[in-house]
């Protein structure tokens, strides 16, 4: 059935062109000249395009692409092979080329960034008109490559063009330039990655602002380089260094460099890691400070291909520029908890990094795996020693400068309750999310410090699960404000029927229990009715007070019956529960869960709530 | 009606529990509102379904009106056709208080009222609703040639639009040359 889509207000438009992929755009700009405009009102896109000089084009959408081709025939125009992730289409393409077919899909699709501009197959001439195109439109160019030219001199001719361009991330030339060439970079994108180097001299490098810098086939000498790494020691020189590596046939064991003579390497030193765009690594290389005190590692080695490597490690270390140029990548999901010997560790999604303080200067920074086992992972972790001897600081210092939100494990396992206050405090002040805590019940059971750590907790934001099996004075009082998805309490005589009436959890298991058959029928009545316990999937309760006295919905405990089948259910994350001969008890609004109550030396009520999506039925 | 199914049971019955049970707070009653479209046919629908509707919400956020007077005034939609606002009330219903998935299988299937579904959808601001129905709009055209898409949403060709906008041009010219002689007529 037909839909008049021009007939449509233009928000509405642009709500539907927002659903649409480059190729269905791209096939309805080829519709009428007035869909191509109606597209274009659709606002810019932050889709990326990306050329390399052939007859293909490419639109990055997030991490979905889709490949412009040239078709051979008519018959195969508008043909597609969709593949998720990569994706392809046969177009006509224009008579002039590539760069008509650029200026088209950036006018259509409103595009404003160039993800990568090559110059690797084709017409080197169809590359710099789209170079030039970029410079009008100020467009931003985030990597660009010098590959292939049929001309050298044409490239010669088209440089000082780039220094025009908006290049901001990556520029890789490895084209071979004639012997005079020379070129003065405006400036410098973050990463300069260049074969046949001998044009990028000493003042060049002097001069250069990016962080990662690589030459190939350099003629840089000793002294080059030791005048560099001289001016890199000086207090704020080179602020976004990170990593440099020089390959040259001028490196020798003729004059120190840094007051050492090549090879410069320490067998002692262990393999240093520096992430920058995915990982570089260093080993046994030799430690050099600068001024302000941030460290780098420098190996030299000699041979057909002598080179140079210099990483500058541990970022936030480095400046205090540097280290508030990282909390500008704003809040990120990563996740703090502290561990056994006094660590720290930070979650980044599966990886694990384990920071633990040393006194030892010579440590610092050392990183190593983690000889231990880590929780919630089956990834061994990282760990690096580091100079922070507080816990709390170094807390602190974590969260600030990974701006982390969110706490995933508070506990007492090295018994510093002072401490666990402590960090509570700094979650509760900086408003984080605690996903977990736990009180394990250990040598001061019955002190104070646990009954004010309580009114502590009360404040914190716990979302998911709460332990504890600390064994309270008896006339220890609580109430909780709110309650995470779980908890699970030893010795939970304190935990009084007006908080399981009002608990919100999906689970709840309480042991050494003192609630009574009353308690529980009064919890079930409540529960029966509609709207109640919405949350409630899973009771677990071990109390020596329940007995066959009285009746809880009206029965008589023990509470089972042997006709019924085994039900097992599953919710949340990795957690499934069962249940077997129990007896089915049906909420007002048709929810069922199913009541199990034994008697004996440890009498236990079990009950599961089950969702028809999460059970399985298994008659025994 | 709950229903206990009754198990083994060892013991006769002790006395019914005397254990207070804690204060339930007093539920408050639903208001609802009425509606009706080009038709004239009143839909009556709760507040809380009518939270879909950011346009509606707006208009009944301060009322205060009793079920009496929602009555006496329901909002005309004199716009949307009477099968749509159906449509469209049915929607917020089955939706009431519930977050939209992100399929929605409850979406009205007639591809024939689309077009004024999604115009309703738009006026009375419903957010959730509007984007599955500008989904299934670009859901039409996939994998479709340009001839197909031109077809399926009704696209004037190059030639066709010209000939529209010239014809608009002659009309307007038209009707401003007629405007001028009756200005020229009155002035005599």
């Amino acid at each position: 059935m037909p839909i008049a889509l021009l007939k449509f207000p233009t928000d509405l438009l642009r709500e539907v062109f927002k659903l649409c992929d480059p190729f269905e755009l791209y096939k309805l700009s080829k519709c009428s000249k007035r869909t191509q405009k109606s597209i274009t009102l659709g606002g810019a896109k932050d889709w990326k395009i990306s050329f390399y000089g052939g007859n293909e084009m490419l639109i990055s959408v997030d991490y979905s692409y889709y490949y412009f081709n040239q078709a051979m025939n008519p018959e195969d125009y508008f043909q597609t092979n969709l593949g998720g992730y990569t994706n392809h289409m046969f177009i006509e393409f224009p008579v002039e080329g590539g760069f008509d077919l650029f200026v088209y899909l950036t006018n259509t699709f409103g595009i404003r960034t160039i993800k990568s501009l090559q110059m690797m197959y084709g017409s080197f001439a169809n590359v710099s008109k789209v170079a030039k195109f970029s410079i009008e439109r100020n467009m931003e160019t985030e990597s660009f490559g010098i590959g292939f030219a049929q001309d050298v001199q044409d490239v010669v001719n088209f440089m000082p063009m780039l220094s025009q361009m908006n290049i901001t991330q990556l520029l890789e030339c490895s084209l071979m330039f004639p012997p005079d060439f020379h070129f003065e970079f405006v400036k410098y994108p973050s990463q300069i990655c260049i074969r046949n180097s001998s044009w990028f001299n000493i003042n060049q490098l002097q001069d250069c602002t990016s962080a990662e810098v690589r030459l190939y086939d350099s003629i840089l000498s000793n002294q080059d380089l030791n005048a560099f790494l001289q001016t890199w020691k000086n207090a704020g020189a080179f602020p976004n260094l990170r990593l440099l590596l020089i390959q040259s046939r001028k490196i020798d064991n003729q004059s120190p460099i840094l007051g050492m003579i090549p090879p410069i390497v320490n067998v002692n030193n262990p393999r240093i890691r520096v992430l920058v765009h995915g990982y570089d690594d260093i080993i046994n290389a030799v430690r050099v400070t600068k001024e302000d005190g941030t460290i780098g590692w420098l190996k030299v080695e000699l041979g057909i291909y002598a080179s140079l490597e210099f990483l500058i490690y541990c970022l936030s270390k480095c400046s205090k520029r540097v280290r508030k140029s990282i909390t500008w990548r704003g809040p990120r999901n990563w996740k703090i908890r502290h561990g056994k010997s006094k660590t720290t560790w930070v979650r980044c999604g599966e990886d694990q990094y384990v920071f633990k303080h040393t006194i030892n200067p010579d440590e610092y920074y050392k990183t190593s795996l983690w000889p231990y086992s880590a929780i919630f992972s089956n990834i061994q972790p990282l760990s690096m020693f580091v100079d922070i001897a507080e816990r709390g600081d170094l807390f602190n210092y974590l969260l600030d400068t990974f701006k982390i939100t969110i706490v995933e494990l508070l506990d007492n396992c090295d018994e510093d309750i002072e401490f666990l206050r402590q960090t509570s405090s700094i979650a509760i002040d900086k408003n984080m999310e605690v996903e977990q805590v736990n009180l394990y019940d250990l040598k001061n059971p019955r002190g104070r410090d646990a009954v004010d750590f309580m009114s502590v907790m009360n404040q914190l934001k716990i979302t998911q699960s709460f332990y504890c099996c600390i064994e309270f004075p008896s006339n220890f009082q609580h109430q909780f404000t709110t309650y995470p998805n779980e908890i699970c309490v030893l010795n939970s005589t304190w935990f009084k029927i007006g908080q399981l009436l009002n608990c919100t959890c999906v689970k709840i298991e309480l042991i050494g229990s003192v609630l009574r058959n009353q308690d529980f029928d009064v919890f079930f009545k409540k529960w029966k009715k509609t709207g109640t316990y919405p949350n409630l999937r899973w009771l677990k309760i071990a109390s020596k007070k329940i007995d066959n006295q009285s009746t809880i919905l009206e029965i008589v405990p023990p509470i089972t019956n042997a006709n019924n089948p085994l039900i097992e259910a599953s919710f949340g994350y990795n957690d499934s529960f069962e249940i077997s001969k129990a007896v089915r008890i049906t909420k007002d609004d048709g929810t069922e869960g199913w009541l199990k109550v034994e008697l004996g030396n440890w009498p236990k009520l079990k009950f599961l709530v089950v969702k028809p999506e999460s059970v399985n039925v298994t008659n025994t | 009606m709950s229903s206990t199914e009754q198990g083994t049971s060892s013991a006769a019955p002790a006395e019914p529990t005397t254990a207070p049970e804690s204060a339930a707070a007093p539920e408050v009653p639903e208001s609802f509102y009425y509606v009706h479209g080009k038709d004239k046919v009143v839909h009556k629908v709760s507040a809380g379904a009518l939270q879909h509707s950011a346009l509606i919400h707006g208009m009944i956020s301060n009322l205060g009106y009793t079920e009496e007077q929602a009555k006496a005034n329901p909002f005309p939609f004199e716009n949307i056709d009477g099968d749509i606002l159906q449509m469209v009330v049915d929607w917020c219903n089955q939706h009431k208080g519930k977050p939209t998935p992100p399929e929605d299988t409850n979406l009205p299937k007639q591809k024939e009222k689309l077009f004024d579904l999604v115009l309703a959808v738009n006026y009375l601001e419903i957010k959730e609703l509007l984007t599955y129905c500008c989904k299934q709009v670009a859901m039409m055209v996939k994998g479709k040639s340009p001839e197909e898409i031109r077809e399926i949403w009704m696209i004037p060709t190059d030639a066709e639009d010209e000939a529209a906008e010239k014809e608009a041009k002659k009309r307007a010219g038209k009707e401003a040359a007629g405007e001028t002689a009756a200005a020229a007529g009155d002035a005599k």
